[in-house]
């Protein structure tokens, strides 16, 4: 009874407390003591997200090892050659795979037109509202506030809290992301956002235009925007009619699987068009 | 007191940092054990209601600070109201069988995952409410695989530490002085 009577008291103050925090924080709008914690968190985090994370994909990779040479069934007396050699040539592989990655993480830097740092994602954020990444370079490699991230198949997202030697990256996937761009063949103008799932939305400027399935989506700079002209976004899906209130939603396919990421690029130069 | 905040402290902000890393590292695009949960789920079940609110609470905030984006403080007020609730029904649950520790589990993560996702869905622009439920109950069965390689640990944390309030573990004896579990001093 004691025990009832007191756990009632504790959650009603401790959730009195949190809906405080929650009112200061989202009032506060980004600024504020509750934002500064959150970044001295995340500074004291990221070295060990970058740590874990490489020791996971060392890991990961070992698992891929082990697992084809279970699946091998090979005799007895010679498995342990054959395992030697197996892992011998998984880790020639694994290099040949490594040197590939990095081969394109350079060709990017070169193909695109932009200067930039290259950054490996460490860490990624819990619910399907807040799709963030977090990556290895911060402040200190040039990542700034706003700036867009890009990998060779198009567009990630753009930085939305930078420490040191870390910064956090808002997807194109999430909600509150939003973009320029235009669409198709006729460049008509709009905005495409991230809704929380696989696919994006594009809500144009002028629901009436010709649109079609398969049309190109890059993005497209304006005043006081974060991104340059002409990073592909992805392809329209569907293309939808317009409602008799004039309002039209394309589903958009992003160009880059934002679940599968590994080496992005940070542009750091200006995002003049 | 201070062994088990420090504790307490160590084993959250590990399994927080765990959680963010494995959602890179493991091929499930982006999902994971919502290990944080798990850690206040476990607590309730082995020490009651007023360590699993207070854990939850703690557990969220960290959660929540590791968060970029998130309205601070939704995670904490979502993971006590969790922990009170496993807490709660703690009494209910037959020790030593699997099924409703497994089911605790399970609820407490989808409720957690769905909730935070729904309620952050109303302060700000959120994901279609069938993605927040598919998401959360995919973290919900990843939690379930996960929980028994945490369970150790916070089986650990709650018997070498012991809230000073926790509720009795079944079957066990607070002390020879105290057979019954009830405070005499303090």
């Amino acid at each position: 009874m004691y025990q009832r009577r007191r756990s009632r008291w504790l959650v009603t103050v401790l959730v009195l407390v949190s809906l405080t925090l929650v009112t200061l924080d989202v009032r506060s709008d980004g600024d504020g003591v509750l934002e500064r914690g959150r970044l001295a968190a995340l500074a004291v985090a990221a070295p060990l997200q970058s740590a874990l994370s490489a020791v996971g994909r060392v890991f990961g990779d070992v698992m891929e090892r082990l697992g084809d040479l279970v699946t091998g069934g090979e005799e007895e007396a010679l498995s342990a050659e054959v395992s030697r050699l197996r892992l011998e040539r998984q880790g020639l592989l694994d290099l040949e795979r490594e040197n590939r990655e990095l081969r394109a993480a350079l060709g990017l830097r070169e193909r695109t037109p932009f200067d930039g740092v290259v950054g490996r994602v460490t860490a990624r954020t819990p619910t399907p509202l807040q799709t963030t990444a977090t990556i290895d370079v911060g402040a200190a490699d040039g990542v700034r506030r706003d700036a867009p991230v890009v990998t060779g198949d198009g567009l990630v997202g753009r930085v939305l809290e930078v420490t040191a030697h870390a910064s956090v990256v808002l997807l194109v996937t999430d909600p509150a992301f939003a973009a320029a761009a235009r669409v198709g063949p006729g460049g008509e103008l709009g905005t495409v956002e991230g809704r929380g799932g696989v696919s994006l939305t594009f809500d144009p400027l002028d629901p009436r235009a010709p649109f079609a399935a398969g049309d190109r989506v890059v993005t497209a700079f304006h005043t006081g925007g974060v991104f340059p002209d002409g990073i592909e976004v992805g392809v329209v899906t569907r293309a939808g009619e317009p409602t008799p209130l004039l309002e039209r939603t394309l589903e958009i396919r992003p160009a880059v699987d934002v679940s599968r990421l590994d080496a992005v690029l940070v542009v750091t130069t200006g995002t003049g068009p | 007191m201070t062994a088990r905040l420090a504790a307490l402290a160590t084993l959250i902000a590990a399994m927080a940092v765990l959680e963010s890393t494995a959602r890179v590292v493991l091929p499930f695009g982006g999902t994971a054990p919502a290990l944080v949960a798990v850690v206040v789920v476990l607590a309730a079940l082995e020490a009651g209601p007023l360590v699993g609110i207070r854990v939850g609470f703690a557990a969220g905030l960290v959660a929540d600070l590791l968060t970029p984006g998130a309205p601070l403080g939704l995670g904490a007020l979502v993971l006590l109201i969790v922990g009170f609730g496993v807490g709660t029904v703690r009494p209910f649950l037959t020790e030593g069988t699997l099924a409703p520790r497994v089911a605790a589990v399970l609820a407490g993560v989808v409720t957690a995952t769905a909730v935070t996702g729904l309620l952050g869905a109303m302060l700000d622009a959120g994901a279609p409410a069938l993605v927040v439920l598919r998401e959360a109950l995919v973290t919900g069965l990843l939690s379930v695989a996960a929980a028994p390689l945490v369970a150790p640990l916070v089986r650990w944390l709650e018997r070498r530490f012991p809230a000073a309030d926790g509720a009795m573990r079944f079957g066990a004896v607070r002390s020879v002085r105290d057979p019954y579990g009830v405070r005499i001093s303090g």
